[in-house]
């Protein structure tokens, strides 16, 4: 079981400053249930690596889920192949 | 870094919208996700290439999605009996790189494929009828492990993490590369 505490240390222990802790908290206010620490995971992510972590907010990111989804709405081809 | 994704999965069976794509420039910093992943257990997947078609292969919809399309070393040893491959590299790289030098590997037999998937899944190539499969190439993966080490795997050192990414057991490490014999 991860507790506040274990958080804040573990996210001080990787080089987060006093900002990004201060983020981590808030986030873990405002935040419930399993996906708290899934954010938290990214949030930590983000702020370590910030040129390295695309979110699905981010331009590269939606450029590629815009080609998923816009593949996914096309219909099928059917190719008939013959002589 | 360009913040583009260049790649993605080949298969839209295999496309997941993951909450964040992590793109490493180095060793360090894949171990360094891996420790924040363990912690929080969060899911993770890694996308080479993203050649592989079925779904969660190459991506999660929960979880982080590690991306190491900017590992793109390429080298030779100076015998040039041995490359070194990053597994951001896509098939045809390899394959360009050694041209010159009169070489090649047992890599993918699409040119777009990554080597990261390919060597730690089997990899079939046009040469696996005389030479093996592509993992059968691999004279080493270096290799980041859950305790967040980074181990290098041979046949003589640490070598349940060198026959287990060849038995397609990739969750036992993830590849930052290998280094393959030159046929």
């Amino acid at each position: 079981m991860i507790t506040p505490s274990d958080v804040t240390a573990f996210a001080s222990d990787l080089g987060v400053p006093a900002a990004g802790l201060q983020k981590i908290s808030e986030l873990r206010a405002t935040s419930g249930g399993m996906g708290v620490w899934r954010g938290i995971a990214v949030l930590i992510l983000t702020l370590l690596f910030p040129n390295k972590t695309l979110l699905p907010d981010m331009a590269g990111y939606n450029a590629s889920m815009s080609i998923n989804w816009s593949a996914r709405s096309l219909p099928v081809p059917i190719v008939h192949l013959s002589k | 870094m360009p913040l583009i994704l260049r790649n993605r999965n080949r298969s839209q069976r295999a496309q997941l919208p993951p909450q964040a794509i992590f793109v490493p420039n180095s060793a360090q910093d894949i171990a360094k996700s891996i420790k924040i992943i363990n912690f929080f257990s969060v899911p993770f997947a890694v996308r080479s290439g993203g050649h592989t078609p079925f779904p969660g292969s190459a991506s999660t919809s929960n979880g982080i999605l590690i991306s190491p399309q900017n590992l793109t070393t390429l080298a030779l040893s100076e015998s040039k009996d041995l490359v070194s491959v990053g597994p951001g590299n896509r098939s045809i790289k390899v394959y360009e790189f050694l041209e010159p030098h009169n070489l090649t590997v047992v890599g993918g037999r699409v040119p777009s494929v990554s080597v990261g998937g390919l060597t730690t899944g089997s990899g079939n190539s046009y040469f696996s009828a005389g030479h093996g499969m592509a993992c059968d190439n691999v004279a080493s993966f270096e290799v980041v492990t859950a305790n967040e080490s980074i181990a290098t795997a041979s046949a003589t050192e640490n070598k349940d993490l060198f026959w287990g990414p060849r038995a397609e057991a990739i969750t036992l490490g993830l590849s930052l590369g290998s280094t393959c014999l030159p046929s």
